[in-house]
Parts: C-alpha cells; sequence; structure tokens
C-alpha cells in the first residue's frame, strides 16, 4: 500500500536521524572525556567563565548599593590594618636578620667567640642600661665587652643572673672605657658618654696632633675590654693651650636604639 | 535530513557550553535564566522540523537535567503543528511561550503533589519565561538572515 510504505520510508528516516542526533552527541561527549583532546573543550569553558566573571565584576561595581559598597571599604580597611601589622613584623624581622648575618659575619671572618644575644627591654629615659637574654648560665661575665654588627662597641656588661644580664652603654655618663686613636698607638684617652649621641675623649696629650674624622679604638687598657674595638670617629676636637689635656667629640657609628641582637665578647678575648 | 545532524550537533555543544560557562556565571538572576537551549529548541522545531527541535530539547533535559526542556519536549510539537503551525514570528512566540508556560505549570503541580520532586525556584524559570519573548524574537531574527544568507551552504533543510 502506498500510503503505508509511505509511512514506514518516514519512520525509518526519523529513525535514522534520532540515531545519528543521539549517537553524534554520544561520541562529542566521549571525545570531551579523552585527555588529549579535553583541553580543547576546557579552554573555550574557561575562556566564556572568564570573560563572564569580568563582566559580572563590571555589573557588581556599577550597581552595587551603597550598604554593599561600606561593607567592601570596612572588610579593606581590616584587611589593610591586618597587612599593615604583618608589614612591620616582617620589617623588624628583617632588621633583626641583618644583624645576625653582621655578627655572624663578625664572628667568623675571626673566628672570634662570643655568645649571641638578644635585647629584652630597655631602661628608662633616665638610664642607659639595657637587658638581655644571656646571663651567667652562658659564661657571661662582668665587664664583658658587649659588640654590635661589625665589631662596633656597644656596652659593657655590669651586672650577671643567671639568665640575663645588664649592659650599660658606652653612651652613659658612668660609662668609662680606655681607647686610642687609630693608627696613633701611643695616643690614649678616656671615652666617656655624655647620655646623648655624642662621646667624650679626654686625657689626650696637647702634643697629639687629632684630626677630624680619625677613628676610635678600645686600647686593651684594663684588662677586661679587648683592644681593636672601633668605638666612633672624632667629629670636634677641642684644644686649649693652657690645659695638660685637649680633649674630642667622639660620634659612635651606631644608634644604639635601632639594636636588639647583640654578641656578649668573653672578658680581656684576644683578637 | 541526517545531514541536519552533523550542524546541530556541534551547535549543541557550543550553546551548552555557553550557557553553562558564560549565562550561569552571572549572580543576577535575570541573566542566569535565560533559556538559551530551550529557546534554541524552539526555534529548530519551527525552522527545521519537529523531530529535530522535540530531540534537541530532549537532549537539552538529559544533559542539564531539565525538566522544563523535557516538558517542552513533549508539548512542543503539538503547539507547533496543531495550534501554532505558521512560521512566522508571532506563531514562534505563541507556541513558546504556550509551551514554557504549560510546562511551568505542570513542574509548580508536580512539585506539590509529588513528594519526591525535586524542588525548583519557580520564581527564577518565571523570570526565564519572560526572557523567552526577547530571546524568541531575537532568534527568529537571526536564524531568517541565517537561512537567507548562509543557509544554502550547509545541510540545514527546513521542513
Amino acid at each position: 500500500m502506498p500510503r503505508a510504505w509511505y509511512l514506514k520510508d518516514k519512520t525509518r528516516e526519523i529513525a535514522k536521524w534520532l540515531v545519528t542526533f543521539f549517537g553524534l552527541l554520544g561520541v562529542l561527549w566521549f571525545l570531551s572525556t579523552i585527555s588529549w583532546l579535553s583541553p580543547v573543550f576546557r579552554g573555550i569553558q574557561s575562556g566564556l567563565y572568564a570573560t563572564a566573571t569580568s563582566i559580572e565584576q563590571i555589573f557588581t561595581r556599577i550597581f552595587a548599593s551603597e550598604e554593599s559598597l561600606t561593607r567592601q571599604l570596612t572588610t579593606c580597611k581590616d584587611q589593610l590594618a591586618e597587612q599593615s601589622t604583618r608589614a612591620t613584623a616582617l620589617a623588624s624581622a628583617d632588621d633583626e636578620a641583618a644583624q645576625w648575618r653582621s655578627l655572624f659575619g663578625y664572628t667568623s671572618s675571626g673566628n672570634i667567640p662570643g655568645v649571641p644575644s638578644r635585647v629584652i627591654a630597655r631602661g628608662s629615659f633616665a638610664s642607659s642600661d639595657i637587658l638581655i637574654d644571656k646571663g651567667s648560665n652562658d659564661s657571661i661575665a662582668i665587664g664583658s665587652a658587649v659588640v654590635i654588627g661589625n665589631g662596633q662597641l656597644f656596652g659593657v656588661v655590669t651586672k650577671v643572673d643567671a639568665t640575663q644580664s645588664i649592659i650599660r652603654l658606652i653612651e652613659d655618663a658612668q660609662s668609662a672605657i680606655p681607647a686610642q686613636v687609630l693608627g696613633q698607638d701611643k695616643t690614649i684617652g678616656l671615652v666617656t658618654g655624655n647620655e646623648g649621641a655624642a662621646l667624650t675623649m679626654e686625657y689626650i696629650p696637647q702634643d697629639v696632633k687629632l684630626s677630624v674624622g680619625d677613628g676610635v679604638l678600645t686600647s686593651g687598657l684594663g684588662g677586661t675590654i679587648p683592644a681593636g674595638l672601633f668605638i666612633g670617629t672624632v667629629t670636634e676636637v677641642s684644644q686649649d693651650l693652657s690645659e695638660p689635656f685637649q680633649s674630642a667629640t667622639i660620634t659612635p657609628s651606631h644608634d644604639a636604639r635601632a639594636w636588639t641582637v647583640v654578641l656578649v665578647l668573653p672578658v680581656a678575648s684576644p683578637l | 535530513m541526517t545531514r541536519s545532524a552533523l550542524f546541530l550537533v556541534p551547535l549543541f555543544a557550543l550553546l551548552a557550553a555557553v550557557e553553562a560557562s558564560f549565562l550561569w556565571v552571572f549572580s543576577l538572576s535575570w541573566i542566569c535564566t535565560f533559556p538559551l537551549m530551550i529557546i534554541a529548541g524552539l526555534l529548530i522545531m519551527q525552522r527545521v522540523g519537529v523531530i529535530q527541535g522535540t530531540a534537541w530539547c530532549f537532549a537539552a533535559a538529559l544533559f542539564q537535567w531539565n525538566g522544563v526542556a523535557f516538558c517542552i519536549a513533549l508539548l512542543g510539537p503539538l503547539f507547533f503543528e496543531k495550534v501554532f503551525s505558521t512560521r512566522s514570528v508571532y506563531a514562534l512566540l505563541g507556541a513558546g511561550l504556550a509551551a514554557y508556560g504549560t510546562s511551568l505549570v505542570l513542574i509548580t503541580l508536580f512539585s506539590f503533589l509529588l513528594p519526591f520532586f525535586p524542588s525548583l525556584d519557580i520564581s527564577k524559570l518565571f523570570i526565564g519565561w519572560i526572557l523567552l519573548v526577547p530571546g524568541l524574537y531575537c532568534g527568529f531574527l537571526f536564524v531568517r538572515w541565517f537561512e537567507i544568507s548562509i543557509g544554502s551552504r550547509f545541510a540545514i533543510k527546513t521542513s
């Protein structure tokens, strides 16, 4: 019958189309799971996703409510405060690491023995003393020289407990360090503190020619502080011919407030 | 007739990727509810063939687990062949809105009556129903342009 024959043919054609369509879909789905073809599909999807995300962020910024913006601003401020705190802590850690590296370079260059210590407290305004975290348990003794960086004299140990010690800085008014001018072995004097940034070197013979910029080192006299530790440089010379001695203003090469790591040398350690 | 499947299968994959990776990313509800695959299925149902459009909607329902697409696959042929049988944009809009609206009513009824039926956001589906109008209209214009300028070079036969 022509009608039945036509219907049968039409049905066959529809069936063929459906099989082709779903078969190709299945093949495409299978291909998308194959490792060497899936990057292509994933690449297309990730590109679309990135584009949509960018557009969404633009829309969000344009149509964000005031309350939403205020919330975002508060969140950003909190994060900024937190990051600032972290940055400060990191900067402090960087400084300390630099100090440790400097001390390590100093001790390893000349095989210099010493006890590295950390400053844990500073004295009041009227006192230049500092407290470190090492004591007699670590072989620290009264009179030991304390240095920083590349062997610059920082202070002297004045009191020792089992686990901590007190250091008198060279800027302290009670500090008196036997010193010599660099290059002039016989020119000795006494460097005293003035509770300020500058030191005073006294009892310098009048016949000694001092110049601004001359380096001043420890002389080793007295027995507890080794010789050769750098103290500072001459910044001013006070010469009164009517006096038996001249004096000089010495500026230390360091800022005592900036150092948190120090090295305590053994008493009268030979250099 | 089978040659049209060679064109429709890559188009299906592309539109599915666009819908999933582009439209659904938007948190603004009126964009992510745009029924791209359903619009394409309705257009194919009118312009290419009812069988092809029905297969498209079934495939969309299967791959995206879309209940609306499944209902349209069942109801679409009825509206396109018996009610809105012309090839005008008004017939397309009428059949599309009727099929989608009926699907929406059925899904709402099923979600209330059948406890195991997965819950759907009816408000988003309703917004999708409204977005069907501009989507079908723009799609109709695009398909007309495609048929006139490029369609003769590809294996697309209109029924």
